[in-house]
């Protein structure tokens, strides 16, 4: 057993960090990681107001991630070795002035970048400046009809119709110069949207993205956003079917391992932050996501706004955090919310420090988006 | 606001779009609004501004194309037209369409009709150039070296106390319901007593230890804890436990059993051998560890009143320490019996920052119950309106 999901060519329900060995001694050793990928946002704001938005419970103090914070940042990844960089939670990074020039910066510097967009934004023109320089680019898009699309996702119908053209143009641009980015589509499943799994999986068989992910959505430790995890049994059937839609330049790829997770944790340390951290779109630099909110201040570590990263991840605070995390004083199954980014990470570096499975690289050739484990 | 002169040239001035305006709405809107955020104009729903002028000019209209519209007029105050080159402006408006630049006194009247989306051109706008160079590379710092065999200097007092008391050498035996488990690992041995139905361990005891403080300690963490757990988490808080100060750590990086010193490799070996003999002995095979020990006796047994004074007390000597006004960390409210929802004065939240917080975490933990946890009062976006914004 490896602890690793079998090699495909595009993990979307697993973990990579196994093709990152060299990183995974080296913490095992106790030596200062620096992550490999990061999440973060360039903006708080965001176009939309998804009902099930998680980055609403996510408020802190609002700084502005200008061009050169951010650019410094990058320049701070690129040398201390992070290896991958998504635009992807807590504000809609596409409005941000300074998205397509942090993509490019980012790309220019071998960084490997991606984005998570709600894709309004993204006219042709502006696909032409970013699509060359992404590893991937995913769209949240978590309904099949416009009027439903309207009422879960808080816009303007027609909204709807331009967010489609908007794929439609990216598959053009892909195909036209042979990009290597891949385009997604992403559902975040909540149990009262089961009528738009399959008018939505039948939308991505039109517009002809590379994948439609459909995903769990995740709580606060409190439950703010009352997902009945229980409610997902009522909608496997419909899950399976979206899954059949599938052909060989369109994959329809469900999220069960988390789905079926029911928002439970196997581990109680979260030993994945190190590997993975996250930045608000304030340029709030924490563990989690789950922890941006000033009520878990404790955990706040900095603000690219106003230290340059480099010396937050060389500082002690930075290690205190993730030492903390990692401690018996911490135990996610009682104080996280469900389901975070670094679950699989942690699960499997858990399973691994308990001894109850070898990572060892795993076989055949490197997945896609290695370097977004 | 739009110069009179300009005005003259408009069928319908209240159409013409304030470009610093615009610029400067959506700046803050980027920190005012959470969601449902977007351009003051209907028409620019889809533009994204940008700090250089041209290009924000040419997303606007790029904007307005794509969103259908089929005229815009723009007016750009002399802020905006003195980092600008009129007729590359014109030249790039007229990609999108018709486009005239009427100059006035002080600004730009541009007007593009019959918009269209632009043809795409090989654009490679220059990214600022930065002096500095990258070099790229895993930046790693090595852990802290020990000479071979010595204990880390961070375990040596804690675990000379615990040899100078030992209480847990030697064999057991079981009573009725109970199962005995003996392992063996380099000649040292653990033997725990085990409750079968609970699966919790009574008693352990060990002999021939290389480190008896080290053994003795790992004996007492692990009795009344559950045998998976004791396997799973036990050897993590020896190595807390046993570490002089929390934040003395023993190497740069995360702080594991395996990564602090090797002392903790042999009741690491010992425990998981006694697991993996139990679930031989009982066919045991649960994987999940839930076990928390949750607060002690003394903390669950205060009524509310009792609570919130210990807290009190912690809260004020801590205060007082750190030079603050008295009262100035107030106890909210307790939740799930062991978090405490603390409400901090700004004053002193400034000074201190997120350590202050971690910091009084561990005061109120060593004085009152480890087992509690500090949590300040959430921030929302008080606005109802913002926070649950629905475009119309």
């Amino acid at each position: 057993m490896t602890g690793m999901t079998d090699h495909t060519q595009l993990i979307l329900d697993g973990t990579k960090i196994g093709w990152h060995l060299d990183r995974v001694h080296a913490w095992e050793r106790g030596e200062r990681i620096a992550p490999i990928t990061i999440d973060m946002a360039l903006t708080r704001a965001c176009n939309f107001a998804c009902e099930y938005c998680y980055a609403m419970l996510q408020e802190n103090d609002r700084k502005v991630i200008t061009r050169d914070v951010i650019f410094d940042f990058l320049e701070d990844c690129a040398e201390i070795g992070v290896k991958g960089i998504s635009f992807v939670s807590d504000g809609e990074s596409t409005i941000s002035p300074v998205f397509a020039d942090a993509i490019r910066r980012g790309s220019e510097l071998g960084l490997s970048m991606a984005v998570g967009t709600n894709g309004l934004a993204l006219t042709k023109m502006r696909l032409e400046e970013i699509l060359p320089h992404l590893t991937y680019l995913r769209v949240n898009i978590s309904a099949g009809e416009r009027d439903r699309y309207a009422q879960i996702m808080g816009v303007k119908p027609e909204w709807f119709d331009r967010v489609c053209q908007n794929i439609r143009d990216m598959m053009e641009i892909k195909r036209r110069d042979d990009l290597p980015v891949t385009v997604g589509m992403q559902m975040v499943v909540m149990p009262s949207y089961g009528d738009q799994i399959l008018p939505l999986a039948r939308l991505g068989q039109s517009l002809r993205p590379d994948y439609l992910v459909l995903k769990h959505c995740s709580d606060s430790e409190d439950g703010e956003l009352g997902v009945d995890y229980d409610g997902y049994d009522s909608l496997y059937d419909k899950l399976r079917a979206a899954e059949a839609l599938s052909d060989d330049e369109y994959k329809v790829v469900v999220k069960w391992s988390k789905i079926e997770a029911r928002g439970k944790r196997s581990y109680q340390r979260c030993y994945g932050a190190p590997f993975m951290i996250q930045l608000s779109g304030s340029g709030l630099v924490a563990p989690c996501g789950m922890l941006f909110n000033e009520r878990y201040k404790k955990f706040h570590i900095g603000n690219i706004c106003e230290t340059r990263f480099r010396d937050i991840w060389a500082s002690d605070r930075y290690w205190d955090v993730m030492n903390l995390l990692a401690s018996p004083e911490f135990n996610a199954q009682k104080m996280c919310g469900s389901l975070c980014l670094q679950h699989k990470v942690n699960e499997t570096l858990d399973a691994h420090a308990k001894g109850l499975v070898q990572l060892t690289t795993p076989r055949g050739a490197a997945p896609a988006h290695i370097d977004f484990v | 606001m739009l110069e009179p002169a300009l005005h003259h040239t408009l069928v319908a001035p209240s159409e013409v779009l304030d470009y610093e305006q615009l610029y400067a709405d959506y700046q803050t809107g980027l920190v005012d609004r959470l969601r449902g955020f977007g351009a003051a104009a209907e028409c620019l729903s889809l533009w994204v501004p940008d700090e250089d002028p041209a290009t924000s000019l040419r997303n606007l209209w790029d904007a307005a194309a794509a969103a259908g519209e089929r005229d815009i007029a723009v007016y750009l105050g002399p802020t905006t037209t003195a980092s600008l080159d009129g007729d590359e402006v014109l030249g790039t408006a007229a990609r999108f369409g018709v486009a005239t630049l009427t100059h006035g006194r002080t600004g730009w009247l541009v007007e593009v009709q019959e918009l269209r989306a632009a043809a795409p051109v090989a654009e490679r706008r220059a990214v600022a150039p930065r002096a500095r160079a990258i070099v790229h590379g895993v930046t790693t710092t090595p852990a802290i070296e020990t000479s071979a065999g010595a204990i880390h200097p961070a375990y040596v007092d804690a675990i000379a106390r615990a040899t100078a008391d030992v209480q847990h050498d030697g064999v057991l035996s079981a009573d009725a319901g109970e199962l005995m488990l003996r392992v063996e690992d380099h000649g040292s041995t653990l033997s725990l007593v085990v409750d079968r139905e609970t699966h919790v361990i009574r008693r352990a005891a060990f002999t021939d230890a290389p480190h008896e403080g080290v053994m003795e300690r790992f004996c007492a963490l692990v009795e009344g804890v559950p045998i998976l757990d004791a396997a799973d988490h036990g050897v993590a808080r020896l190595e807390l436990s046993l570490r002089e100060h929390r934040a003395h750590r023993p190497v740069a990086g995360i702080v594991t059993p395996r990564s602090a010193d090797p002392c903790f490799a042999r009741p690491q070996a010992l425990i998981r051998a006694a697991l993996a003999d139990y679930r031989a002995q009982t066919g045991f095979a649960d994987w999940i560890s839930t076990h928390d020990a949750g607060p002690a006796a003394p903390w669950r047994a205060m009524s509310p009143a009792d609570r919130e004074a210990a807290v009190r007390t912690v809260l004020d000597t801590f205060v007082a320490a750190h030079d603050g006004r008295p009262g100035a960390v107030e106890l909210v409210a307790v939740e799930i019996d062991v978090r405490l929802v603390l409400r901090l004065d700004e004053a002193l939240l400034s000074d201190g920052g997120p350590r202050l917080v971690f910091e009084l975490e561990q005061a109120l933990r060593d004085a009152i119950d480890p087992r509690l946890e500090v949590v300040l009062e959430e921030i929302r976006d008080r606005n109802r309106k913002r926070r649950l914004a629905v475009v119309e």
